[in-house]
This record gives C-alpha cells, sequence and structure tokens, in this order.
C-alpha cells in the first residue's frame, strides 16, 4: 500500500470548442510537486477534465487542495472543494460539502485524506454551489484499481478475474451551455433553471476534438483525448462517467457492451450472484459510472456516439459533440 | 437458414397526425411501396443470411440527401455498393470528409448509385432498430427507421420448444399475444422546415407529437392499414393470455412506457434475455424508462376483463397540440 | 381491512424563496388542508384497502394505484372513463361535488404511488399523487427479523424508514390553472423541485410545521451508526431525477412494489446514484459505519485553523467543528452552527444539479440531508 502525496489547485481556464469558440471555466490544475513561489504561474490554468486521481485501492492518498484564486474573475472569492462522489463511509470533514463542513478560501490549502478499499470508477468535483461549480468545469475523473492486478500482474476492474481487460478508456460526459460560462465571465447571475446546452463533450471534448491525440497544441487545457485503439480481440474497458446534468444514451455501431459494474460496485448479487448484463445502448444518468467491457470486432473503424442524436451538435451549426471513434488495428 | 432479402428505399411523404398532416420521410418496400414510419418491419429467424438493399429512388420524391442504414445490436455487417464500389462485400465503415465523420456508415448518394446492399446473419432473437446512419439527428427525426424482429428457430413450430417464445425455451419470453410498439417523438415544425442538404439546428428539437408506431393516440388505436403509418398498436387479448409487449425508444428522448393498472415482467433488455440457464435476472415493473435506441420485452398477464390505457408516464407527452388525451397512448382490450 | 378516506381540495404551497403557489391535493379530512403529497397510506399485505375519494374541485378527479391489480369500483373492475367518446379518465372518476369508492387487495409489499387518473398532465403536476406503503403481512416492528420491507428472510430488515416523494413545479401552470386560464402544456417548465412536496432547505426542517400548513412531511433522515435505514423514493413527478445520497451506496432491495429476488437468486444492487424515473419507486438499505476515526484514534492529518477556512457559505453550517462523531468543535465567530450533538450531515440531492435551486438560485430544491447522531431515539424514523 502507497501513500499517494497530491496537490491540485482550484482556479479558472478558456476551453475551446470545434467552432472556433472558447468559453470561460473554474477547474482544477495539477500541481503536484512544484516549488511554493511558482504555483501562483498556474493560475488560469485549470484543465477540463481536471487531473485524473488513480490509485490502488488500501492507497493512502493525501490529496491537498490549494485555491489558486480566479484570475479572469479577481474579485471572486468562492471557496472551493473536492468532493469525492461515491466514497463509502466518508466522513464530513473528507466530504467536501461546504454546508456540512470545510471550503477553501483563495490562498489556502486543505488536505482530504482517503483510503479508499472498493476498486471501480468514480468521480470527483467541487461542491460549492455545485449547480454553477460543476457546470463550470471543476470536474474530474478518479479510478481505484483493484489488488487483484498486483497480485496476478495483468489488468482488471474490479478483484474478480472475469473482469480483466487489455486496454482502457475514459469516457466522461458533460455539457456546456455557454450563456452561464458568459455570464459568469461578465459578472452576471444565470437562471440555473434556464439550463439549455449547446456541447456535448466527451472527457472535455467535442467532436471532433475527441479524436485528437492528449497533447494536440490547439486544446492546450483539454488534454484528454477519448479515442479509442485495441488490437482485434482485445478486452477494452471503457470507464463512463456522466457529470453533466443530463441521462446520455450511448451505443458503439456493432459492438455489444459486458456491463460489469456500476457506481464503482461489481455487479455481483446479495449472495455473490453474478448479476452482470449485455447491452447495446448504455442509458446513463447524472452521477452514475459504468464499467463496460467489449471485445475488439475485425479491424475498422467504429463510431460510438449519444443515440440522443439531437445532441450531435457543435451549438447547432454541424454535427459533432459526444462522439468518439474505435479504431481497431491488427494484432501486434 | 434462410436468406432474406429486402429491397427498400427512402422517399419523402406526407404523414397523418390526429390534427394535421406534415411532411416525413421513410423506408417504403422498393417499387410497389410508399414511404410508411416505422418502415416495413423486417422478420427474420436466428441462423437466417438478411440482405437489404437501399435502392436508388425513381419511384417517388427523393429526400435529397446521402441515405444510408445502420443496424445497432447486429454484428459484422457487410456492405457492396454498385456501381461506386466496394462490388464485392466488405464490412461497413463510417464515412469521412475533411478527417471528419459525415456518415456513420456506407451510403448511398443517388445521383451516382444504383444500389447499395448491406447484409448479415441474424445471430440473437430479438427487436432491433434498422434506421438512417446519415445525418440522423434529421433522418431519423424525419422518420427514416423501422424494426427487425429475429425469432428463434421453432418459433411457429407446435411442440417445439421454442414455439410462440421471443428468445426460445427456458427465457420466460413464451406469450399468446405479441405487439411491437416502436415509441419516438415528432417535431412537427422541423418536419416542415428541413431542407436536404441543409444542416437544421438541432437546439431548435422540441417536439409536439409523441407517437407509437408512428401515430398519435387516438390514431394509435386505429388497426393495420396501408397508409404512411401502417402499423396500430391496440393490443386486444383474452382473460389469462400472456401478453408480450416488445417496446424499443426509436425516439431521442427518454421515455417511461407505463403499464397502466399492470405488472409487467421484464424479461429481456436490448433483446438480451434476462433469464439464462445461470441466472433468472427477470424483473417486475409497473413502467420502464427507456432511454434513446433501448428495448425492453416485458409479460403480463390480464386477470380482469376490461380497457386500460399503455401510455408515457411522462403526462406532458399525452397530448396533441397541447390538448389530453393525445401522444404516446394506447389501449389493451381484456375480453373474457 | 383499511378505510381511508381522502378528500381532493386546493390550497397553497409555499417555497423556501417566498413564493406562494395555488395547489391541488389531498385531504385526510373533510375540514383539513389539502397536502402536497397526499396522506402517507399505510397498509398491510393482504388486506383489502377502501379509498374513499370526495371531490371538491369543478373537474373529474380519479385515483389509480400502479402496481395494484384488481381494483375495483363498486363490484366491478375500474375501467376507463368517457366524455363524448373523449377519454376522461384512465379509472373510474367522482364528478364535482362526488364521490367514489376504490377498493383492492394489498397483495404484495412495497411501495407504491397513487395518483390522479384524470387529466393527467395537468392534474398530477398540480399536486395530485401520494406514497403507499404495504407492510409485509409477517410485519412486526418489534421484532428485528419481523421489520423488514418485503417479509423475513428477504434481507430487507431496518432500524428506520423514511419515504421521500419527488416532484416538480412549474408555476405558470398553477397560476394559470388557479385564474382559470389556458395553459400550453408545452410550455411546461419546471422552476421548482420537492421532496415531500417541500423545497431545501424546508426539506430539513421537521413534520408539520405552523408555517407550512399544506406541506406537512420532512424529509429529514436520522439514524445512528450501523443502523439499516429503508429510504422508499417515489418518483411522482413527470421528469427523471438522479438521487445521489452522501456518505455511502445504497442497496436496492426492491423497484416499483416488487422485491428484487426470483427464488433464491438476489438481484438487489449497490449504487452510489438512483436514477428515478417517473411513476416509478425505490426501495433501499442505507447504511453508515463511517470510518472508525475518535479522539483516541485521531485522523492522520492536522485539523487546520478554522477561521482560516470557509466555514458556513452564507453564515451558516451544518458542521460541528470537530471531525469526530459526537464531539463539537469551535466555530470560527459569525458562523452560526446548526449542530446539536456533534452529529453528521451527508447531503441527498439530485445530481440533475439546476434541481437543486429554488427558481435558479442554490441552495435550494430536491435536496436534504442525512444526519447520523451518535445516539438517537427509537421514535425517529417511523413511517404511519
Amino acid at each position: 500500500m502507497a501513500i499517494i502525496e497530491k496537490r491540485f489547485g482550484a482556479t479558472d481556464g478558456w476551453v475551446n470548442m470545434p467552432d472556433g469558440t472558447s468559453h470561460y471555466t473554474f477547474g482544477f490544475v495539477d500541481i503536484t510537486g512544484i516549488p511554493e513561489k511558482q504555483i501562483f504561474e498556474y493560475r488560469g490554468k485549470a484543465t477540463l477534465l481536471a487531473p485524473l486521481l488513480e490509485v490502488y485501492q488500501g492507497d493512502e492518498v493525501y490529496l491537498t487542495l490549494t485555491n489558486l484564486g480566479l484570475p479572469s474573475r479577481p474579485d471572486l472569492d468562492d471557496t472551493h472543494t473536492i468532493h469525492w462522489h461515491g466514497f463509502p463511509n466518508q466522513i464530513p470533514l473528507w466530504d467536501g460539502v461546504p454546508e456540512a463542513s470545510i471550503s477553501v478560501p483563495v490562498g489556502r490549502d486543505f488536505t482530504y485524506y482517503y483510503k479508499p478499499l472498493d476498486p471501480g470508477t468514480y468521480m470527483y468535483h467541487c461542491h460549492f454551489e455545485p449547480v454553477e461549480h460543476i457546470q463550470m468545469g471543476m470536474v474530474g475523473p478518479l479510478i481505484v484499481r483493484p489488488q487483484l492486478e498486483k497480485d496476478l500482474g495483468r489488468k482488471f476492474a474490479y478483484n474478480d478475474e472475469s473482469t480483466e481487460f487489455e486496454r482502457e478508456v475514459l469516457i466522461f460526459l458533460t455539457e456546456l451551455d455557454a450563456e452561464p460560462h458568459y455570464l459568469v465571465a461578465n459578472v452576471q447571475e444565470f437562471d440555473w433553471t434556464e439550463y439549455s446546452p449547446e456541447y456535448w463533450l466527451i472527457s472535455g471534448r467535442s467532436y471532433p476534438d475527441t479524436v485528437k491525440p492528449g497533447n494536440e497544441p490547439t486544446l492546450p487545457l483539454q488534454p484528454f483525448s477519448s479515442l479509442i485503439e485495441a488490437c482485434e480481440g482485445e478486452k477494452v474497458l471503457l470507464r463512463f462517467i456522466n457529470l453533466g446534468f443530463q441521462e446520455h444514451s450511448i451505443q458503439i455501431l456493432g459492438v455489444p457492451f459486458k456491463v460489469v459494474g456500476q457506481d464503482a460496485q461489481q455487479l455481483r448479487g446479495y449472495h455473490g450472484e453474478d448479476i452482470s448484463y449485455w447491452r447495446n445502448t448504455l442509458y446513463i444518468g447524472a452521477g452514475q459510472t459504468v464499467d463496460a467491457i467489449f471485445t475488439a470486432p475485425r479491424l475498422g473503424i467504429y463510431p460510438l456516439y449519444s443515440r440522443n442524436h439531437h445532441k450531435n451538435t457543435i451549438a447547432g451549426i454541424s454535427f459533432g459533440g459526444m462522439i468518439t471513434e474505435v479504431r481497431v488495428l491488427p494484432a501486434p | 437458414m434462410a436468406t432474406v432479402i429486402k429491397n427498400l428505399q427512402v422517399a419523402a411523404g406526407s404523414l397523418s397526425l390526429p390534427d394535421k398532416t406534415i411532411p416525413f420521410w421513410g423506408f417504403a418496400n422498393a417499387f410497389f411501396g410508399s414511404p410508411q414510419t416505422p418502415g416495413p418491419l423486417i422478420e427474420a429467424t436466428v441462423g437466417d443470411r438478411l440482405t437489404i438493399r437501399l435502392i436508388h429512388n425513381n419511384s417517388f420524391a427523393r429526400i435529397g440527401e446521402p441515405i444510408s442504414i445502420i443496424f445497432p445490436g447486429q454484428e459484422n455487417v457487410m456492405v457492396r455498393k454498385i456501381p461506386s464500389g466496394p462490388l464485392i462485400p466488405q464490412p461497413v465503415q463510417p464515412q469521412y470528409a475533411g478527417g471528419k465523420m459525415i456518415s456513420l456508415t456506407n451510403y448511398l448518394d443517388e445521383n451516382v448509385d444504383w444500389l447499395i446492399e448491406y447484409s448479415f446473419t441474424a445471430t440473437k432473437p430479438g427487436i432491433y432498430l434498422y434506421e438512417s446512419g446519415t445525418n440522423p439527428e434529421k433522418q431519423i427525426q424525419m422518420g427514416v427507421y423501422g424494426v427487425i424482429v429475429i425469432r428463434p428457430s421453432g418459433y411457429n413450430t407446435p411442440d417445439h420448444p421454442n414455439y410462440k417464445t421471443a428468445y426460445g425455451a427456458g427465457t420466460g419470453s413464451d406469450y399468446d399475444v405479441e405487439r411491437i410498439l416502436v415509441i419516438g417523438e415528432i417535431d412537427s415544425i422541423m418536419h416542415n422546415d428541413v431542407e436536404p442538404g441543409v444542416y437544421y439546428d438541432m437546439l431548435k428539437f422540441k417536439p409536439d407529437y409523441w407517437v407509437i408506431n408512428g401515430r398519435s393516440f387516438p390514431d394509435t388505436l386505429a388497426g393495420d392499414n396501408n397508409t404512411s403509418q401502417p402499423y396500430g398498436s391496440k393490443i386486444s387479448c383474452k382473460v389469462g393470455q400472456r401478453v408480450l409487449l416488445r417496446v424499443i425508444n426509436a425516439g431521442f428522448q427518454n421515455h417511461t412506457f407505463y403499464l397502466g393498472g399492470f405488472v409487467g415482467r421484464v424479461v429481456a433488455a436490448d433483446s438480451f434475455p434476462l433469464m439464462t440457464p445461470t441466472l433468472d435476472a427477470t424483473y417486475e415493473k409497473t413502467g420502464v424508462t427507456l432511454g434513446s435506441g433501448q428495448s425492453f420485452d416485458i409479460v403480463f398477464t390480464p386477470t380482469t376483463p376490461g380497457d386500460f390505457y399503455l401510455y408515457d408516464r411522462e403526462y406532458h407527452h399525452l397530448v396533441n397540440n397541447n390538448q389530453f388525451p393525445g401522444g404516446m397512448m394506447t389501449k389493451i382490450e381484456v375480453t373474457t | 381491512m383499511s378505510l381511508i378516506n381522502l378528500w381532493v381540495k386546493d390550497g397553497y404551497l409555499s417555497t423556501p424563496d417566498g413564493n406562494s403557489i395555488y395547489f391541488w391535493g389531498f385531504s385526510k379530512s373533510e375540514n383539513g388542508p389539502a397536502q402536497l403529497p397526499g396522506p402517507h397510506m399505510v397498509v398491510t399485505q393482504g388486506e383489502t384497502v377502501t379509498v374513499n375519494l370526495y371531490n371538491t374541485l369543478s373537474e373529474p378527479v380519479s385515483i389509480s394505484f400502479p402496481g395494484q391489480t384488481g381494483v375495483t369500483v363498486e363490484g366491478q373492475p375500474v375501467q376507463p372513463q368517457y366524455s363524448a367518446g373523449r377519454l376522461v379518465s384512465f379509472v373510474n372518476h367522482a364528478e364535482p361535488g362526488d364521490m367514489v369508492s376504490y377498493t383492492f387487495t394489498a397483495t404484495h409489499p412495497g411501495t407504491f404511488i397513487y395518483e390522479s387518473g384524470t387529466n393527467p398532465h395537468v392534474q398530477i403536476p398540480m399536486g395530485l399523487y401520494g406514497g403507499m406503503v404495504v407492510r409485509p403481512a409477517d410485519y412486526d416492528p418489534n421484532v428485528k427479523e419481523y421489520k423488514t420491507a418485503y417479509g423475513t428472510g428477504t434481507d430487507t430488515e431496518f432500524d428506520r424508514e423514511y419515504l421521500l416523494i419527488m416532484g416538480e413545479i412549474d408555476p405558470d401552470l398553477h397560476q394559470a390553472v388557479e385564474e382559470g386560464r389556458s395553459y400550453l402544456i408545452s410550455k411546461y417548465m419546471p422552476r421548482y423541485w420537492t421532496l415531500n412536496g417541500r423545497c431545501a432547505p424546508d426539506t430539513m426542517l421537521m413534520d408539520n410545521m405552523d408555517h407550512l400548513p399544506h406541506q406537512p412531511y420532512s424529509s429529514m433522515i436520522m439514524a445512528q451508526p450501523g443502523e439499516k435505514v429503508l429510504i422508499r423514493y417515489i418518483g411522482a413527478g413527470i421528469g427523471n431525477h438522479s438521487l445521489h445520497p452522501h456518505g455511502n451506496h445504497t442497496r436496492i432491495v426492491g423497484m416499483d412494489g416488487r422485491l428484487l429476488r426470483n427464488g433464491n437468486v438476489d438481484l438487489s444492487y449497490k449504487r452510489f446514484t438512483v436514477l428515478v424515473g417517473p411513476g416509478q419507486t425505490y426501495d433501499q438499505i442505507y447504511q453508515w459505519d463511517g470510518l472508525g476515526y475518535t479522539p483516541e484514534n485521531p485522523i492522520p492529518i492536522t485539523l487546520p485553523n478554522l477561521r482560516n477556512m470557509g466555514i458556513g457559505n452564507v453564515g451558516w453550517t451544518m458542521w460541528s467543528g470537530s471531525p469526530y462523531l459526537g464531539v463539537k468543535g469551535d466555530i470560527p465567530k459569525g458562523v452560526t452552527s446548526f449542530n446539536e450533538f456533534g452529529e453528521y450531515y451527508f447531503m441527498l440531492h439530485s445530481h440533475k444539479e439546476p434541481q437543486i435551486t429554488n427558481w435558479g438560485e442554490f441552495p435550494g430544491g430536491m435536496m436534504t440531508m442525512i444526519a447520523i447522531y451518535p445516539s438517537l431515539s427509537p421514535d425517529v424514523g417511523i413511517l404511519t
């Protein structure tokens, strides 16, 4: 069991959509190991998604949140928190709900401590005025890897050999309504009951940006590619996280999914029954995660898309959005 | 193992709602049919080879866009196209222009091509959509979708263990009465406004009619006919009979199909039977929420005679032009 | 046998942002207030239940009982009602000033909705819905293995139970109905989301508050560590709600009043977010065991000086100021703490986050708290 020490800064940033627009965001940036004198160079560099937090079950995680402030909104002194969504038996101190414990003001630090015991796919986000701070981009993926990986030296979603896989990709679903982003940047209020997004994103990007590499220079603050590459016959684990405010129906054309886990729980009944199941469509609600494995079929490209086709749009002007590709390559 | 061949065309037509008529696009049986929504029901048995062709349309009003068919839930679909190729069947592939996907699968350009032919083997029983894979946000909403039902072998042979089952013996899917219910929604303004080849701003999508088998209540109660919406959805059965509802969501929104007074047993989801030799994962529900593209097979047995309504539990979808009753609703008549 | 009398009448709801909203609701008595949701019906499996509905509105009203089969009126199965060939009600209704009497046998234990079956796109959003709990035939609250949701041997024992009924409110619809104006349901746009008829923070107030005469039910969940808390959800609105409890997963043991079990095969499962669809119910067991920290087994970080931290978003907090259950710490001056005994608070809320606002303002809407107390009276968390 390792001791993991991480430090995330909370600040703001800007993200780019394929139609050439930029949108103001709040978010987190990884400042682990950065000398204290230099952390303020990371102001304004929040990424969408927030950094991946990936640990093993039993690790002791010390996660320090530093509120770096919002350089584009210096007047706004919102505090921030980290809420590990789905952490079993949490205590309020580390649950990140400002109304029920601590939040972090500008210029301050707070260290959250986690010793996760249950492997699976989780998410984290800021819980200060969550409707605003989540929509503004303070959302990140969280993976707890099972002990079985260390024991056997192979990859598993859970502590069960039936959940073995060769490759894994995060499919992190959110939406972006440009209006509140614009209003927040311009010091105005938004009526959240009018929420009506124009962009639908996988891991912070809208297609065709989703298939670009992680280090795409035109997307400096959107470092997550969701291109799925695998060799024929390989098992691929897709970790779906819905941290948008809508339900989403996802299909891969011609490829069924075996759902092995949901909400960071392997699909097992009360007496250990194997209740994993198959689907052609994954219907995922806000705040849910799904671990689904597919076997890479014959060579070719298989589109992964939202079946809510009206959302496969870039602000109503062209095809794009919650779409990516599975590219199956020849076995090496 | 038979070969099932279906020749289809896509054409523009006129769709009848309870209080108005709007343009629509739909599949037609090639040469002798007219466009309809849902498209012609395609039936096959496990092991059959399905060959489904989209044929260059000279008979009806063209929709004026490239057209294609995708088959969610089917694996290893092959395609060939005449004359622009591939002439020998190859795996279907999404199509690109300028590095960006423009179609989820190979398509037919009616200005160039005569025919595109998709083929696959029916491997799993169930109900599946076939639908447009080109400008799907527009073409599916305009009506370019239909249903494929794949039967287990022996489903029509009395004394066969699979007789009158949806998924074969031992799946809890035996039935006396079966009804396929394709649910969805229609934005009548969009139907009037779409232009061929022009991107439609889907942020404006705001459906105002909700349909079962392409019809809004009370049109749902009429029988099958030869109109552009040929499939009725009224159900008639006797007390004690097993009724199998096969509900599939072709719309873009979620819908909650509610059984009114009944409690049904969900026996399959996305055409994967929930009862297998190792596990009975069937469960009972008063209603099921279907995400876009999902399907559920539900069995129930009425115990008393009478009329009962089945409807979308999102009650604001039970209207036509804002007036109740209407929309996504049908009826089951139970007799002794 | 149970006899339940319900009067349908109108009244006014209040929201925490000061709005007063006309609504229709069920009342327990002829002279009592309409309430949202309608009175809880708690009956026992096998019982014959008769519900008399007295209609004081100016349009027909009925009640449908999804999940109950064999509902009769005057000895005949309920039937749809028509006027001039047009469907009015899914089941027999009471005309204005009239009454109708429904009878059924509650065959299955579980959680059920009851709701209007008439003009449903108006009457259900207006408030004509409620919850029904059917106790298993062998239910005995005084014997642990018989205090269950679905009967002994079904692994559904519980220590306390709470019923949360979800809804949403579009004030324009309510105002149009109040003023007798027409309303285009295509413009339906909720501005409030409710748990047991209330918006947060009113959800956390106790039952039967004087200033909420039409909204008698609290949504505060209270328990001790390690207790099994049965939480029953009913989606009574027409939207989908993604309910996420902090503190732990819930184990879903039943849906729509049916146990998730086939013979010996248990299909219950744990989730951290349950998507409650319209008209559907979920029975779940929540249990919070904690991480074992006490002043004697302290947390592995140093608690910062609380004056340097954000405590209380708007001048108040539910926190004790201490990391430990049952201990009170130093809340900075100027912040009011509603914490009494060092209890822990965990939020339970819709993760469709616009739904945790009151007309766009956070905090509000479909949100409540789960309070874990170091000790709690056994009288708390009983549904009657």
